[in-house]
Parts: C-alpha cells; structure tokens; sequence
C-alpha cells in the first residue's frame, strides 16, 4: 500500500511543479493518515520504558556492550543492576524518575516515536504517557514482554476507529435484544415464536438502520472537520454518531408502533401457522383413513379365506 | 482537492440528512407525546410509558445545531481553499454547541421521564416490575391502578410490544370481564330469588 503510494507520488511530481506534487503527496498521506488513524495512548512504568528503549537500540542494529554503555553514559546506572532492581521491584523511586526523563526524553528525539510526553508518578511509581505512533505499536507490539505489560488506551478518531464503535454498538444492541427475547420467551408461556421471531426481526432491522446512520454522520462530520482545520475533535463525531443513532432508533420505533409493523408480522405468523396445522391435520386424517380402509380390506380378505379353509371348498355364493 | 471536494460532499449530505430527520422527528413526536398524556390521564387502568420518546426534544435540538453547523461548513468549504485558523475557531465554537447540545438529549430525557412518571404517579398510578411485563422492552414501563393486573395471564397475553392500541385492549378485555361477572352475579341472584320463592310456596 506504501510503496504504491511512493510510486504514484513520484510519478506525479516528475511531471508537475515541485510545490505542487509535494502539496498532493501531502494531501495523500493526511487521507491515507486520516483512513488508517488510531491515537494509541501508552502508559509506561520506568522498567516497561526501558525494555521499549533496548528494543529501539536492538532495532537501530547496536550491540550489548554499546547499549549498556549509551545507557549508562545517559543515566549514569548500570543496565543489569537496574533491570534486576526494577524486576524485583525495589528500584528507587528516583532513579525512575531519572530513567524516565532521560529515556524519555531521547526516544522523543527526532519525534521518532511520539512527539511529546507527560511523567506522572503514581503511589510512588514514575509512569510516562505519550501518544505513539505506528513505529511505537510495531515495537510495543513486536516485543513479548512490553506486548503483555503495556498499558494501552486506543482513541478511536479515524474511519477505521469510527467503524470499530459502531461495530461494537451494533455487537451489543443485537446480543442484548436477542438475549432479552430470548429469555421472554423461555419463561412466559404468553409470550410465542411468533413475538419472538417478529420481536427479533424488526429490532435487528432497527438496529442496522440505526447504526449504520449514526457511523455514516460521524464519518461526514469527522470529514467536514478535518476538510476545516486539518485535524478532528475525537469526541464530536463520536457524539454526532450516538445523537443520530438515538434519533433514527426513536423514529423507527414511532413508526413501528403507529403503523404496527411488529404486530402485523405477529399476526402475518400466526396465521401462517394455523394454515400449516391445518394442512397437516388434513395429511394427518387422510393417512389415518387411508390406514383404516386398507385394514378393513386385509380383514374382509382375510375373512374369506379363513372360511375358505373351514368349508375345505372354494366358497361360492352361486352355483 | 479530493479531500474539500469529500467535505463539501459530506457537508451537504449531511445537511439533507439532518433536516429529513428533523422533519420526520417533528412529525412523529407530537404523535408519541400526544398518546403519552392521552393514556396518563385516560384513566384506564393499565397504561405504558415509553421512556425512549423522552430523547426526541433533545435530539431535535442537536439536529437543528448539526444542520446548522452543516450550512455553514458547506460556504465555508465552498469560499475557503485550505483549513486555517478561522475554521478552527468555527470548528471549536461548533463543536461546543454540539457538545451542550449532546448534554440535552440525556438532561431532556430525565427531566421529561421524571415529569412524565410524576404526572402518572399523581393520577393514582403505580409501576408494574420490569421483569412483570414488557420483559424484553427495556425502555417501556408499565403502569396500572391496580397492581394485580402485572400478573394478569390475559393482560401479558394482550401487552406484547407495548403500543398504544395494548393499553385500550386491556381495557376493553377488563370491561369485558366485568360484564361476564355482573352477568353471573345477575344470574347467581335470580337463582337465588326464585329458590327463595319455591321454598316460600312449599312452606
């Protein structure tokens, strides 16, 4: 997907202005940013911090003796001994705060990973929170014990975000309304498969609609925002989203009652219903006439016989 | 380019979007209202309250703010060719009417919800338990002048969905049923009456 981008960016600024092509590679990446975008919040303790940035030194290609010796010309501690010491977690508190600031301070370095960061130091623990990037997520996520321990709030702000919560929405409106019917269902003998399977139908159709509605006019607000002042505010089309879906959710509902869909569908079921016990009664009484006419048969033939074999002569009603 | 061209596109949409479902939000709330206070002081006696139709003021508010929001970004779009500090003061103040009005859609809801349950309370109505009736709608309540009817098999048997028309059947079953038993009352008495005059006659 990168390097199509790459091509098509270089393609096009060969035989445009320079300014220009850089303005339409630049418009590329903020759509492709925009379609991709997930602020991923991390929370990091002093020792997470310090495996993130062994990482980041492994991946730059260092070996172990020059890590410990950039560690220690940057802390001033010593690398084993403070592993060790944060492990069993007797780490001084100061010298968190120490490893903090200045880990923190050279992965800030060149914006690589994050762009600004915040300590706070928590029953005596020193945490950093920054808001990482990709790279950030490909070595929280490539490292297996930054990948268990890292605390990680995802902000959802982009389409793929917006679609995430409308799925999830969606998820939890229809495992809710099937469970609530469900249970109606098994224990109120008023209540049949018809309301159930009607009751069902026209809820999950509601919520569709609903939903489907409210992550349309997230997307266009996040769009319209963006398109005004380059970025978005998180919280808005989020609102916008739940504000459409409760609206769209409570004209459906007035329509459903008004025009009483779910209970035209009640209705449509239950006489479905008797017409099918109907023909089955009818199946049913044809099998049991058909059943009794051939034994009365089997028992006049059978009769004959019998008393075919009592006279020892064919019996004859005529001479 | 493509990304204005999108906004304007999303502006507009949205725009037509919001004032269709003002406009169909106008037309069904009056209607939902109407029936509301039309079965709180019917006096019949098993009336249900649908707390979902609480959001609609609330929602039509911040729908007349989304619209607006939605004009105004389509000429802005229109006029401006790149994001600048203006459309950030646009967006923020936007934003902030949006947010409040947000905030009204829950704060309309209690309010309306409180008044509506205060309302039915007042004219001599008390709640069924959720789990009595309409089990499976959560956000309708069911409320009565006589609580043994949240046990009624005939009552569950008619409240189903909880729409208007369930609260007038309940009723015209109930007034059914007085009539069968003032019928076997009548009929009870007449037996009794003419076992008196028989055993008068005898004597």
């Amino acid at each position: 997907m990168s390097n199509s981008f790459i091509l098509q960016g270089t393609f096009t600024a060969a035989y445009l202005a320079p300014q220009q092509a850089q303005r339409i590679q630049l418009q590329q990446q903020l759509e492709k940013d925009l379609s991709e975008s997930q602020a991923d919040i991390y929370v990091l303790s002093a020792r997470e911090l310090t495996e993130f940035w062994l990482t980041v030194q492994r991946h730059e290609g260092k070996s172990q003796p020059q890590i410990e010796t950039t560690y220690k010309a940057l802390t001033g501690l010593d690398l084993a001994q403070h592993l060790l010491a944060s492990g069993r977690d007797y780490g001084a508190a100061a010298n968190d705060v120490a490893v903090v600031a200045v880990l923190g301070a050279d992965l800030k370095r060149g914006s690589r990973f994050f762009e600004t960061y915040r300590t706070v130091t928590q029953n005596g623990r020193t945490y950093i929170i920054f808001k990482g990037n990709h790279r950030a997520r490909l070595i929280i996520k490539g490292t297996r014990y930054l990948s268990t321990h890292t605390v990680m709030l995802k902000m959802a702000i982009g389409s793929e975000g917006l679609k995430k919560s409308a799925k999830t929405g969606f998820l939890v409106s229809v495992v809710f309304s099937t469970t609530l019917h469900s249970i109606q269902w098994l224990f109120e003998d008023e209540y049949r498969w018809t309301n159930w399977l009607a009751g069902i139908s026209t809820d999950l159709i509601k919520i569709a609609i609903a939903s489907t509605a409210g992550y349309i006019a997230s997307i266009g607000t996040a769009a319209i925002m963006t398109a005004l002042t380059g970025a978005t505010i998180a919280v808005v089309p989020l609102a916008v989203g739940v504000a459409v879906c409760i609206g769209v959710g409570f004209a459906l509902n007035a329509i459903d009652n008004h025009f009483q869909i779910t209970q035209s569908l009640v209705r449509h079921l239950e006489q479905k219903e008797r017409e099918v016990k109907r023909i089955a009664s009818d199946g049913i009484y044809y099998i049991i006439r058909s059943t009794t006419e051939s034994v009365r048969r089997q028992l006049v033939r059978s009769a004959i016989r019998k008393l075919n074999d009592l006279t020892k002569q064919p019996f004859q009603l005529w001479n | 380019m493509e990304l204005k061209n999108k906004a304007i596109m999303a502006s507009m949409g949205l725009a037509g979007f919001s004032l269709l479902l003002i406009a169909l939000m106008l037309w069904l709330f009056p209607l939902q209202f109407e029936n509301q206070f039309e079965a709180i002081y019917s006096g019949r006696q098993l009336i249900v309250i649908s707390g979902s139709d609480a959001y609609a003021p609330g929602v039509i508010l911040f729908l007349v703010v989304l619209l607006l929001f939605s004009i105004k970004a389509t000429f802005y779009l229109i006029r401006h060719q790149q994001p600048s500090v203006q459309g950030q003061r646009f967006v923020k103040t936007f934003s902030i009417a949006l947010l409040i009005s947000f905030a009204f859609v829950f704060l309309g809801n209690y309010l309306i919800n409180s008044y509506l349950e205060s309302e039915a309370a007042d004219n001599g109505y008390q709640p069924c338990p959720a789990s009595a009736l309409l089990f499976a709608r959560v956000t309708y309540s069911v409320w009565t002048l006589n609580p043994s009817l949240c046990y009624d098999t005939d009552v569950r048997h008619i409240v189903q969905r909880g729409g208007w028309n369930e609260s007038k059947d309940v009723e015209q079953m109930l007034q059914r049923r007085e009539k069968q038993q003032q019928a076997k009352r009548q009929f009870l008495l007449q037996e009794e009456q003419i076992k008196q005059q028989r055993a008068a006659k005898t004597q």
